[in-house]
């Protein structure tokens, strides 16, 4: 597999702040996923990738070309920035066919006409994007960065306002695309979402690339970090004793009659702990884990590239 | 469709175009009220008096230096200049593309004014050449303050109001009554070639210049504007 878009080393600070930092990768044909939260770095890794912006230190190149100073890549290169800016006053049509016409497509009319069906927008194509939701917005921005049909395509957020039925939509024509040979680079901060797009997933925090890999591989990651779980059940102590003893956690508390159990393995633990419910003579009342947002997800992973490097 | 129709759409579409056509609206007005109320041996005079002190120094300045600025800032805070940036149009190319959809809305925008000033000056007997040289006059000053209007915009947020404050302060002030500031003026060139049309141009207050040198200033301004706009869009951090 060539790699379609490598970034060497990249580093981008805003006065004392660094939005990115020394961030190295490379990716190829195929839908990659990039994950993080709201600040963690990838909307300015993308704005780097489309030229928007240029690195401090290091380099990005998108189909071996410096977007930021090489204009000709972006015949070759589609963008769908962050925001919801499209001109008020144009007609989806006109927009897009606009797009398709500074992008040196040859026939920009029947490009924007075949790209319209393919967001599913011709019925709105005549209307002024100005009365636009942001659902719809959404698809047409999508429809502007498909129009010259670009081998490499830089996707900010691009489900963000879509109902579930035009997110289905967006994540199956982001998987065509990818299977075509396309270069796909997604970003999320969901994890769930990223999975269902992308084989490949790069994970950022706090401008730092902390994983790469596999999307299930990630998961594997993740199932493996040290988890808390919150078990309710009628006798704790009784159950809480039989955890220690099979070895399923390696510490165990008591919170106002709520057992708080530490696992290294949350799937072993879930599998066996129903078994050691019903020998201790006790029922599962509930059992949920605690700290699986986002932010304790993304700080296992800061810590784990901290502490062994990816 | 391109950069200049996207523009030019932009600019219809605004509310602020539309008040910019009432200031020429009022200019024009003035013109002809001033027509009508003078001494009829007295109009080349008040010709000279309403394009150096208001035509050219505000009504033009005014309108096409902020629509100029207008029609970068407002892809800027729509994010719009994303979608341009992203096509492999050179930057001096859309920058160019900018400043013509501006001076384009400008001289229609200047119409009434132009008028105005035309019908005061064709009464007082300046002629087809003093008609030639107002148009030149409004095209090329407008041309320049376009340029100047994208450039600003370009450089910082607040492209307007730093542009009102020049166009106040320097050139319908400081550079209308000071001889020695005139030079600085683009409004004071363009005033120059409205003299150019003027038999007797003795009642006009304009720089030392020939005409032809007021012509080359103008042009040169205006394409230094789209080369250094071009530059900064090249170089800029975009939203």
């Amino acid at each position: 597999m060539s790699a379609t878009i490598v970034v060497d080393r990249a580093s981008k600070w805003f006065g004392d702040t660094v939005a990115m930092g020394d961030v190295s990768f490379s990716v190829g044909p195929g839908v990659t996923g990039l994950l993080g939260h709201n600040g963690a770095g990838k909307s300015t890794l993308l704005k780097l990738l489309a030229g928007f912006s240029r690195p401090d230190e290091g380099t990005v190149r998108v189909l071996g070309h410096d977007p930021g100073r090489e204009i000709e890549v972006y015949r070759r290169l589609g963008v769908v920035p962050d925001g919801d800016g499209l001109w008020p006053h144009l007609t989806a049509r006109g927009a897009i066919e606009a797009c398709a016409r500074m992008r040196g497509v040859p026939d920009p009319a029947d490009a924007t006409r075949r790209v319209l069906e393919r967001v599913d927008m011709t019925a709105a194509a005549e209307r002024r994007l100005g009365g636009f939701s942001k659902g719809m917005k959404q698809r047409i921005k999508l429809a502007q960065a498909l129009v010259h049909d670009p081998e490499v395509l830089l996707l900010d957020e691009p489900l963000n306002g879509l109902d579930p039925a035009q997110r289905r939509d967006v994540i199956r024509l982001i998987g065509e695309l990818g299977a075509a040979g396309h270069t796909v680079l997604v970003s999320s901060h969901q994890l769930g979402e990223v999975e269902r797009m992308a084989p490949q997933v790069l994970v950022m925090v706090n401008g730092r690339l902390v994983a790469e890999g596999t999307t299930a591989g990630i998961r594997d990651l993740l199932a493996e970090r040290p988890r808390t779980v919150r078990v309710e059940v009628d006798a704790p102590p009784a159950v809480a004793q039989a955890l220690i003893g099979e070895g399923l956690a390696t510490s165990v508390r008591l919170e106002d009659g709520v057992l708080i159990a530490e696992t290294g393995d949350v799937r072993e633990f879930a599998v066996r702990l129903a078994v050691v419910a019903r020998d201790a003579g006790t029922t599962l009342r509930a059992v949920e884990p605690v700290g699986e947002d986002l932010e304790s997800v993304y700080a296992y992973l800061t810590d784990r590239a901290r502490g062994a490097g990816r | 469709m391109t950069p200049v129709a996207i523009a030019m759409r932009a600019l219809l579409g605004a509310r602020r175009t539309w008040v910019l056509g009432v200031l020429s609206v009022l200019a024009g007005g003035i013109a002809l009220v001033i027509r009508f109320r003078a001494e009829e041996f007295r109009w080349l005079d008040r010709y000279a008096e309403v394009t150096e002190s208001l035509t050219v120094p505000t009504v033009v300045a005014f309108i096409a230096l902020v629509l100029g600025a207008s029609v970068v800032g407002d892809e800027r805070e729509d994010w719009t200049i994303l979608y341009l940036a992203a096509t492999p149009v050179s930057r001096i190319r859309l920058v160019a593309a900018w400043v013509l959809s501006a001076w384009v809305m400008a001289m229609l925008l200047l119409v009434p004014a132009g008028a105005g000033a035309a019908f005061l000056g064709l009464s007082g007997g300046m002629g087809a050449r003093g008609l030639f040289w107002l148009v030149m006059a409004l095209g090329l000053a407008s041309l320049a303050y376009a340029a100047l209007g994208v450039l600003l915009a370009l450089l910082v947020r607040r492209a307007i109001i730093l542009g009102l404050l020049y166009i106040v302060l320097w050139e319908a002030t400081i550079a209308t009554f000071a001889d020695s500031a005139d030079k600085l003026s683009l409004g004071a060139y363009g005033r120059r070639l409205v003299a150019a049309g003027v038999p007797d141009a003795d009642t006009f207050r304009v720089p030392t210049v020939g005409a032809a040198t007021a012509v080359i200033v103008l042009v040169v301004v205006a394409a230094a504007g789209v080369w250094l706009g071009g530059r900064r869009l090249g170089r800029m951090e975009l939203p």
